[in-house]
């Protein structure tokens, strides 16, 4: 339980509570004596990296996963949430990230979808009737409730969503990650419904990895590291700085390698670069031993710049390397000449998960380590053993696929196979997705010292610490259009902060 | 907690302290050529114990005979499959099209050097074709299904449903020579076999195909050529297929236009028996020869021990579903 000399908690205010749950998944221990709790109209927020925690904790809480360990209480009384019905019984509901509503059904059938107390010979018209209260409870009063969900924008389905959570009765509402594809006028109005819920009553538990929704919004937040929980503290006492040293259990200085030690020619140079999702005819440059960070939420332009400025995507505007003009949307030929591309999903586009780690990293460089039409197999390997060894990527695992590798170490194989061609340039889209924090300082590292052995980098990210962290140079994208570009020296947290969520509206710092 | 994570040291490009090139990287999935191997066996031990004339030396040759020509063709095939484009439904009726040129070219006296050389090419070319359709996009099962009805059509169309005829005596030797007591065409089986094996292990080319069957967009995004390569997979099953023409016209002195009603489902039955990731970037040609004999044997037996056409379709495709469920369980584990 919470620390007492921290934080003195009334085991009687809180509504949920969690004491001493562990959970173990084969050899990974997901959960290791976490406690958590959430009192009435309170929202909690519930932070934490990539594999801290907080989903297995999310999933006990509607019944998906059973804990090995531990007891939990509504109202001081032990409950049993072992099954998803047991969940619905005890009235906690979720929101979750990949949206569950049936596309071809109405907002009226979805919203009372699987609900066992509306009778099944409610007519359409009645059941519309039933949902307006719902629907206006969200704000979405204006929708005909008749209206097939499959016509909604994601915020509107997100909101029905929430409709029907509280036309369960939920007292506990988890909601994970609901913004996390909205736009910010979208996000406004699902922050408000949020709050309106809290003002009920309803304990809300937010799942959230826009640090700044936290402190936008949240009572207390609860941060998980590692599979272990830390006591909650109220919002009031932390800023952006503080929270995320505990979410890293890091100071953030220590996260992320020196700046850069001398800045060369200009290696890469965009101009007037527009293309599908970035408009404005995007100009910039990377010189070597720079490393130039594209700050920017989901769908602002930045990774779509890289994917541009690698051929993977069709552009307008100019590319050119050393003064040599790459033709647009032509991966082959700007792999050539010293552009490659690290695709931000590497399980999508970034790996061969089925083949081992050897041919992915040698899978840029085919024609390098073969000679008369035959692949050489001690070129092969030692082309791999050498990229595996700048990555520090475990050599006896180079004969494992892939798809077996941690995240860390596949996004090291994902990075590293890049290395192979010598680039000159090399573009990141989220350099540490699905990381865990010790293989992402590692990461940092690697692509700094990389920058110091002359290559130009430009990485996109959506974490705005991971850019100020690790960039010389900063530019900031929103809604598909560069706002700014300066040296990292010369901006802060709450500058970018402001350029990648409202460039023109409000300034009041968050961190 | 800082001193763990503060400034790793990257390490340059140093040599490694093992030499690499001399470390046995761990084979992966060896259960899966173990239980084909197993199956072919047992195969043979089950028509030992249950039916004598399975193991006699007329009906081995038999066997090793249909074995050869479907292990030619599913050879051919497995690269469609390892490239991630399923299967060719076009594979039987190439091979009959070739068939009929290969026959008709031989009963015209273009000599059969020309005659082997031009129907070969023209299957190529076939293969080619539809491997381009697929580069633009389309859908290769429905690509190689439309063009197999229209070779089918269009052989009926040109023979006007007749026999073709081959009566030339090389033409003979290649269908029926033994050489070493060995039928021509196992001989042709065993080289490609080799041959593909090489070109898959072992040359960029082979490579290439894996990995793009294995991840199409990490492929292209590692500035692999995916068309190029369904173009090339399509051409080396509609070689495989042409081959197959070419040798049973020789054998049987004529060609038909339904000449191979059974060998796209055979085919496809021993790549799939072989193991051959049905989703494209894992398999291999040892296997699908295995699979072909697995395939050819079985058959054979059901045909010995008088089971009808119906029952033999029925057991080759429960062998098939078998091999697929157990191979896709296995596959998952090992990821």
């Amino acid at each position: 339980m919470a620390d007492p000399a921290e934080r003195p908690t009334d085991a009687a205010d809180a509504y949920l509570r969690m004491d001493g749950i562990s959970k173990r998944f084969g050899s990974i221990q997901a959960l290791s004596d976490v406690s958590f709790e959430v009192r009435p109209g309170e929202v909690m927020a519930l932070v934490g990296e990539n594999g801290a925690g907080k989903s297995t904790l999310v999933k006990i809480l509607v019944g998906l996963h059973r804990p090995d360990e531990g007891r939990i209480t509504i109202e001081g009384g032990e409950v049993d949430l072992s099954t998803a019905r047991r969940a619905e019984g005890a009235r906690i509901a979720i929101v979750q990230q990949e949206l569950s509503l049936v596309p071809t059904l109405s907002i009226a059938e979805n919203v009372f979808l699987g609900d066992t107390r509306t009778s099944t010979w409610r007519t359409p018209r009645r059941l519309a009737a039933l949902t307006v209260p719902f629907l206006e409870a969200v704000g979405l009063g204006g929708l005909a409730p008749l209206r097939e969900v499959g016509l909604l924008s994601v915020a509107e389905s997100q909101l029905v969503e929430i409709a029907r959570l509280i036309a369960r009765d939920a007292r506990v509402l988890i909601l994970d990650e609901p913004t996390a594809a909205l736009s910010d006028r979208e996000i406004e109005r699902v922050l408000q419904v949020v709050r309106s819920l809290r003002d009920e009553g309803r304990s809300v538990i937010y799942v959230t990895h826009r640090l700044g929704e936290v402190f936008e919004l949240a009572d207390r937040v609860t941060v998980f590291r590692d599979g272990r929980s830390q006591p909650p503290l109220p919002v009031s006492e932390l800023d952006l700085h503080g929270l995320v040293e505990r979410m890293l259990g890091v100071a953030l200085e220590n996260l992320y390698p020196d700046k850069s030690k001398g800045l060369g020619e200009p290696v890469l140079r965009l101009r007037g670069i527009e293309t599908p999702g970035l408009g404005g005819g995007v100009d910039l440059e990377a010189r070597a031993g720079e490393i130039v960070g594209l700050a920017g939420q989901l769908g602002s332009g930045s990774a779509a710049l890289l994917r541009a400025a690698a051929g993977v995507q069709p552009r307008t505007g100019s590319v050119s390397v050393r003064g040599h003009e790459l033709p647009p949307h032509a991966i082959r030929h700007a792999v050539r000449s010293g552009v490659v591309y690290c695709s931000a999903d590497r399980k999508v586009d970034g790996l061969f998960l089925g083949r081992p780690v050897v041919e992915n990293l040698t899978s840029t460089a085919i024609g390098r380590v073969s000679s008369f039409g035959w692949i050489g197999r001690r070129r092969e390997r030692r082309l791999a053993g050498d990229l595996a060894g700048r990555f520090r990527i475990d050599r006896k695992r180079l004969g494992s696929t892939a798809g077996t590798l941690s995240g860390g170490n596949q996004q090291k194989v994902a990075l590293g196979k890049w290395l192979a061609p010598e680039p000159a340039v090399l573009l990141v889209d989220e350099p540490t997705r699905g990381v865990d924090v010790g293989a992402r300082s590692e990461i940092y590292e690697h692509l700094r010292s990389l920058a110091d052995s002359g290559l130009a980098i430009v990485f996109a990210s959506s974490d705005m610490q991971e850019v100020l962290g690790l960039a010389d140079t900063v530019a900031t994208f929103y809604r598909g259009r560069l706002v700014n570009v300066s040296p990292v020296a010369e901006t802060t947290p709450a500058d970018v902060l402001r350029e990648v969520m409202h460039p023109k509206g409000r300034t009041e710092d968050v961190a | 907690m800082r001193e763990e994570l503060a400034h790793p040291t990257v390490p340059s490009g140093a040599p490694a302290e093992i030499d690499l090139a001399n470390v046995d990287l761990p084979e992966r999935n060896w259960r899966i050529p173990v239980i084909v191997a197993v199956a072919v066996v047992a195969m043979v031990a089950v028509g030992w114990i249950t039916t004598p004339r399975f193991v006699t030396v007329d009906n081995a040759l038999i066997v090793i005979r249909s074995a050869s020509i479907i292990g030619i063709v599913a050879i051919g095939l497995t690269f469609v499959t390892i490239s991630g484009n399923f299967f060719s439904l076009s594979i039987g009726e190439t091979a009959s099209f070739s068939a009929i040129v290969f026959s008709f070219m031989i009963s015209n006296d273009w000599g059969v050097a020309a005659a082997v050389v031009l129907t070969l090419s023209l299957a190529i070319a076939l293969g080619m074709l539809q491997g381009a359709v697929v580069a633009a996009g389309a859908n290769p099962i429905i690509t190689t299904l439309g063009a197999g009805a229209a070779l089918f059509g269009l052989a009926a169309v040109l023979t006007d449903n007749k026999t073709m005829r081959t009566g030339s005596d090389v033409a003979d030797w290649i269908g029926q020579g033994r050489p070493f007591g060995i039928p021509n065409q196992t001989w042709a089986f065993v080289l490609l076999t080799v041959v593909a094996s090489l070109v898959l292990v072992k040359t960029p080319f082979g490579r290439r195909l894996t990995l793009v069957g294995s991840n199409a967009a990490t492929a292209t995004s590692a500035g692999l050529r995916r068309g190029t390569i369904a173009i090339a997979a399509f051409a080396i099953a509609s070689l495989g297929a042409g081959l197959a023409g070419m040798f049973t016209a020789a054998q049987v002195g004529q060609g038909i236009t339904d000449q191979f009603p059974e060998l796209n489902i055979n085919a496809i039955a021993a790549v799939l028996v072989g193991g051959t990731a049905i989703t494209g970037g894992d398999g291999s040609m040892v296997r699908t020869a295995l699979g072909a004999v697995f395939i050819a044997g079985l058959d054979n037996l059901l045909v010995i021990r008088g089971y009808s056409y119906g029952v033999r379709v029925a057991i080759v495709g429960f062998a098939v579903l078998v091999g697929v469920s157990l191979f896709t369980v296995l596959r998952r584990k090992s990821v």
